[in-house]
């Protein structure tokens, strides 16, 4: 048998295409065909995953985001492809200054380490106290209840929240039992859609590539400090759901104007690493800080237990996976890892061209086997 | 209330961007963009459509007004150091202009010319070969000075170089590094 490299293929690309489009609009599946999908319905009726397409391809556009899910039917690695690469087309106006948690019009704000929490704990709307069993209403929606649903709307707390509402975190700073925010400042934050992933990363480096991350990939590796590869059992001090006032500054007078706003899920978790006790200094907690646009409560408390275990691999040397960076921050993005893998669907017919060759270069050196032949 | 052209709104850059990635992907073509109304010349459509503050433009002949320049957002640099250069194709390069063309490792740093022609699809005929290009495509460039292809050339050594986008009032065509050209020198 032989394998040679061919030509063409132009004719049969065109009719996989087709296809591909029959396949969208479930054609191949037989029967007849659905309603086409309105953007507006994915967009909103799958807030949750038009989100996560967001946050991988780091750019806040949810009808886009929506057209990707749609043109990808439902694929979100490709939806997520879409988007990153319609980002990179648009110019770029300038750098907003830092933009505080602490600003959220929230939704939701829960706290795991302490029931009560000035200004309390706000549910806001959460699955977490469903339970898993089919709706089968939602077979045959009731339209008129549907638009009911929609009516009920929470607008969430007023944007002055950083008095009554404040942060667990800075609650635990005031008494000594997490480090001081650091004064000075870290520099520039690294903006990774114009520089490469270099290492050591750093720690906003480390942010950066996750906040874009895939949300299987950082739990699948954030799980594995959680149940045992690694050492640290974290506390959510404060998970936050809410809108983010996003800044500008004015062209003329320079001053700061709200210039719309983003969802943004945020996580501060506080693990027992006890390094100041090793070093004969006042022992503190440690934090972990997760961030994500969209509201993805999973990404965001997987980033932080993230963010903590690579903190205490820079400080001592990695000794689990999580804690690795290169591990870590190489492997949890979808676009990378989607492409990477898709690859291998590509011709390699020289290179397996050349292991068949050195394989039956190895086998001629041995004495023949007899080939089997079917009964 | 301020108007700008279209071709500084958004939908027109995203139309301006697809047919320029066409003519990237198969040198040669032409790219029309006269039916886009974009109210300014190709070349300015190009840059507007490429360039923001994160890139670099020099404009050693000085082509563009400081209007068209604000707009454009791309802070100045010498050409040596620019990430896109501008410069008219019908008359020699400018005295020691050599555009950086990246290194082993950044290859991707060489710099893009927008060279401003008199007419595509007409004049010298360039005959092109390479990547993109079923066997040989043949692109006709105005007034194009053969200066430019040399300085190409020069700057060619793979992966470095630089790439070439050729623009008329209304058309455009890309010349990539990769593309090997005969005629025309």
């Amino acid at each position: 048998m032989a394998y040679v490299a061919f030509r063409g293929g132009e004719h049969a690309i065109a009719e996989a295409a087709r296809l591909l489009e029959a396949q969208r609009a479930a054609a191949l599946a037989g029967g007849t065909p659905s309603e086409p999908l309105s953007i507006a319905a994915i967009r909103d009726q799958l807030h949750l995953l038009t989100g996560r397409i967001c946050a991988e391809g780091g750019l806040w556009h949810p009808d886009l985001a929506a057209l990707a899910l749609k043109q990808a039917a439902g694929d979100p690695l490709e939806a997520a492809f879409s988007l990153r690469a319609y980002r990179a087309t648009r110019p770029r106006l300038g750098t907003t200054a830092v933009h505080d948690g602490r600003n959220l019009r929230l939704l939701r704000r829960i706290s795991a380490a302490f029931k009560d929490i000035p200004g309390g704990q706000i549910l806001g709307p959460t699955a977490d106290y469903l339970q898993r069993l089919f709706r089968y209403d939602l077979l045959d929606e009731d339209p008129a209840a549907f638009r009911a649903a929609a009516a009920l709307r929470f607008g969430g707390t007023s944007a002055a929240t950083a008095e009554s509402l404040p942060k667990v975190v800075d609650l635990l700073r005031e008494e000594g039992l997490l480090p001081p925010r650091p004064t000075a400042s870290r520099g520039e934050a690294i903006d990774l859609t114009r520089e490469p992933l270099r290492f050591p990363a750093g720690r906003s480096a480390a942010l950066t590539t996750m906040a874009r991350g895939e949300t299987g990939a950082l739990l699948a590796i954030a799980y594995s400090a959680m149940r045992g590869w690694g050492y640290l059992h974290p506390t959510v001090a404060e998970l936050r759901f809410g809108f983010l006032p996003v800044t500008w500054p004015h062209p003329l007078t320079g001053e700061p104007i709200e210039v719309g706003e983003v969802p943004v899920t945020e996580c501060e978790i506080v693990t027992m690493y006890d390094r100041g006790a090793e070093q004969g200094e006042r022992p503190v907690f440690g934090l972990g800080y997760g961030a994500c646009l969209g509201h993805n409560e999973v990404k965001a408390i997987a980033m932080a237990m993230l963010d903590r275990s690579l903190q205490n691999g820079r400080d001592r040397g990695a000794e689990v996976p999580a804690e690795d960076e290169e591990f870590v921050l190489l492997h949890i993005d979808g676009v990378d890892a989607m492409g990477f893998c898709n690859h291998y669907k590509m011709p390699h017919y020289v290179t397996f061209q050349s292991d068949l060759d050195r394989l039956r270069a190895a086998q001629g050196k041995l004495a023949p086997v007899p080939v089997e032949t079917a009964p | 209330m301020i108007t700008l052209e279209a071709v500084w709104s958004e939908a027109a850059q995203q139309r301006v961007y697809r047919r320029l990635l066409q003519t990237l992907a198969r040198p040669g073509i032409i790219a029309d963009l006269g039916d886009l109304d974009l109210g300014a010349p190709a070349w300015t459509a190009v840059l507007a459509c490429l360039g923001d503050e994160a890139v670099t433009l020099a404009d050693p002949l000085g082509l563009l007004d400081a209007r068209t320049r604000g707009l454009l957002g791309m802070p100045s640099s010498g050409p040596a150091e620019a990430t896109f250069v501008i410069a008219a194709g019908n008359r020699p390069p400018p005295a020691g202009l050599l555009p950086r063309n990246g290194t082993l490792l950044d290859p991707e740093q060489g710099a893009t010319l927008v060279l401003t022609v008199d007419a595509l699809g007409q004049g010298r005929t360039l005959d092109l070969r390479g990547p993109g290009i079923a066997a040989s495509s043949r692109l006709g460039v105005g007034n194009l000075d053969p200066a430019w292809i040399a300085l190409r050339s020069r700057l060619d050594d793979a992966p470095r170089g630089i790439d070439l986008i050729l623009a008329d009032q209304t058309c455009c065509a890309c010349l990539p590094r990769t593309t090997r050209i005969s005629g025309g020198t």
